[in-house]
């Protein structure tokens, strides 16, 4: 979906755009109409002034004084004309020279406009208006070149436009300008969105648009309700774990109880069912304490996490003298839950230490989300039959080097994190060679 | 090799405790968590067996403030919870060792012996010295000349004590202190006679006898 943004800018400055050109239209045929109206009526007053300045003789021949009329029907070619019809006779204005205007007879008390050709390729706006003067009928035909007056227009349009196409730039810029600042909060929101998924912060600031501020809140509540809820069901799978647990330890000590040493086989039918029921619930206990992609992680401290957990399996396998090499580039990071990538390179780990003759290899990196390898000079396996393993999904299978309960957990986590588990036979050391995928990223 | 167990479980603690004795421990039971740092404070204990879900106080805690007052003593952790993350806490806070519920006798007793081997400065596997041979799976002594010897309950528990701490002075104070429990009648003069009778049975050059001072077996380093 296209964002908020765009979408206002583009409505905004369609509308705009629409009001502009409209606003155009109706200026320019307004205009027109005026200009048109006003110069109709200017010219027709003319047609009076001429009429008011016709003599006639006592033949009945009329002649115009022109001392009565504007200078302009004196010069050549002024632009303003006059033509007086009276029957057979036509009277021209001087300023035409030695051309003619068209005009037809007008009946008297009418009036006819006309756009006519002029002389030097004038265009002419001619207003006739039928008279009767002393019982003779006339048509008085005045006639303006209205080029220049058309000229004018074209400037004032060209200005107009111009005006308008800056004020449509501007108006849109102040708009962009508007709508980013009424934007900024969710720009704000955004950000701390993708700070909450790398964990740099544990909840989003409520300051927000009262549009999206009933979203921000529920989100807070939902994500410290999941939170509580993870960290609750993990305290009671553990408080489960351990009283079953301690009461299997029970039942391997009373089989062990001097009652029972005449009778194996009553001793091997209670640790038999002991050791399958501690099976079952490190397995499911562990993978139900899974936590998965369904929290915004914590922003997990890698190198502090690898050197308390080496430290750890060196103290667990110290009487087995092995070297622990570990890299971490400097862009990984882990968005998810801390005790999952914990429960997670445990075993990996613990796995090589278990198979190692003297070298264990870890490096994580970032590559369009979190790879971790862990490698070990150990005599290595059937890289085929873990594959298969993992594929079917880890039944513990003890047989194999670290096809156990260790890799089934390793297996179901980076299943909950959508991730990928690779084995190879390590080409260095020879031994076997994980390699774990992860997700990019909870949230972004 | 005096113990302290510290499980809360009423029907574990009991049964481990007379597991561990006897196994040649002499082992006192604590089950809770206050008392239990108290006792891991007062008594030379040799090691520590200590669960991490306790009343009164986490076993995590004890373990910790004992680690900041500099009581050494070793410390296996046996809990339910083997998480990753509580092995790392459970190491970050000083333990020796974690063994995870269910285990079985035999596992704890591989454990602790592997612990205190560790601690005595000696390589796991079977205590030996000087010729002899001690086998903690029935409690005798193989010699030099191949002949095994068995040994009472208290006897294995003293020979144990001599052979993890060779070459150094022991006196009867310390001996009673880590050959017997808590509850047992404590006479320092009964030490006497076990270690006549640990001479009969080993020859009489083994354990010395400083007037006043205490025991040194074996060369003094």
């Amino acid at each position: 979906m296209r964002s908020i943004r765009s979408r206002l800018l583009i409505g905004l400055t369609l509308v705009l755009a629409l009001l502009l050109l409209g606003q155009w239209l109706w200026l320019t045929l307004t205009i027109d109409r005026l200009i048109e109206k006003q110069l109709i009526t200017r010219l027709q007053e003319e047609t009076e002034s001429v009429l008011a300045n016709i003599q006639f003789d006592p033949q009945g021949m009329m002649t115009v004084d022109p001392s009565g009329l504007g200078s302009s029907y004196q010069r050549v070619f002024s632009g303003l004309y006059y033509t007086v019809k009276q029957n057979d006779q036509q009277i021209y204005s001087r300023s035409l020279w030695d051309s003619e205007l068209a005009t037809e007879a007008v009946v008297s008390g009418q009036r006819k406009t006309d756009y006519l050709p002029g002389p030097q390729e004038q265009s002419l706006l001619a207003v006739s208006a039928g008279y009767q003067k002393q019982g003779r009928r006339l048509t008085v035909t005045v006639a303006e070149d209205i080029r220049p007056m058309q000229r004018e227009k074209q400037q004032l349009q060209w200005m107009f436009k111009l005006i308008s196409a800056v004020g449509l730039l501007l108006l849109i810029l102040l708009q962009a300008v508007i709508i980013n600042r009424a934007l900024d909060p969710l720009k704000q929101t955004r950000k701390q969105l993708i700070r909450l998924s790398r964990g740099e912060i544990s909840e989003i600031s409520e300051q927000g648009p009262a549009e999206i501020q009933p979203l921000l809140s529920e989100l807070n509540r939902l994500m410290t309700s999941m939170v509580a809820k993870t960290r609750r069901s993990r305290q009671a799978l553990g408080n489960l774990a351990h009283r079953l647990k301690t009461q299997l330890s029970l039942l391997n000590q009373v089989a062990e109880s001097d009652a029972l040493q005449e009778r194996p086989a009553v001793r091997d039918q209670i640790q038999q069912p002991a050791a399958d029921i501690r099976h079952i619930i490190d397995r499911e206990l562990k993978r139900a304490r899974v936590a998965g992609l369904t929290l915004p992680g914590k922003g997990v401290d890698l190198p502090a996490l690898v050197e308390q957990l080496v430290d750890t399996i060196k103290l667990i396998y110290r009487d087995k003298s092995m070297q622990v090499d570990w890299q971490i580039s400097q862009d990984a990071r882990f968005n998810g839950d801390r005790e999952d990538l914990l429960e997670l390179l445990g075993n990996l780990l613990d796995n090589a230490a278990k198979w190692c003759q003297s070298q264990i290899k870890l490096s994580i990196s970032q590559e369009q989300g979190l790879k971790l390898v862990v490698a070990d000079d150990g005599p290595g396996c059937d890289v085929q039959d873990l594959s298969s393993l993992s594929q079917r999904g880890f039944r513990a299978d003890e047989s194999l080097p670290g096809s156990g309960l260790g890799l089934a957990i390793v297996w179901d986590i980076v299943e909950s994190y959508s991730g990928k588990l690779e084995f190879e036979r390590d080409s260095v050391m020879g031994g076997l060679q994980v390699t774990v995928h992860l997700q990019a990223e909870s949230l972004t | 090799m005096r113990l302290l167990l510290v499980e809360d479980d009423p029907g574990l603690g009991p049964r481990l405790q007379s597991a561990l004795n006897r196994a040649g421990y002499a082992t006192d039971l604590s089950i809770e968590g206050n008392d239990a740092e108290a006792m891991g404070d007062i008594e030379p204990y040799d090691l520590i067996v200590l669960d991490l879900g306790l009343p009164g106080r986490s076993g995590l805690e004890v373990l910790t403030h004992w680690r900041q007052r500099d009581n050494r003593t070793p410390v296996i952790i046996l809990t339910a919870r083997d998480g990753w993350q509580d092995k790392v806490e459970g190491f970050k806070a000083g333990a020796d060792d974690y063994l995870a519920k269910p285990f079985q006798t035999e596992e704890l007793l591989v454990r602790i012996n592997a612990v205190l081997r560790r601690c005595a400065g000696l390589n796991p596997g079977d205590l030996s010295y000087a010729g002899l041979m001690l086998d903690e799976s029935d409690q005798s002594v193989r010699l030099e000349s191949g002949t095994k010897l068995s040994l009472t309950g208290t006897e294995f528990r003293l020979l144990r004590f001599f052979m993890l701490n060779p070459g150094k002075l022991l006196s009867k104070t310390t001996l009673t202190e880590h050959v017997y429990q808590l509850d047992s009648d404590k006479d320092s003069n009964v030490i006497e006679v076990y270690i006549n009778r640990l001479r009969q049975k080993l020859g009489q050059d083994l354990i010395e006898t400083r007037r006043g001072q205490g025991y040194i077996f074996g060369q003094r380093d």
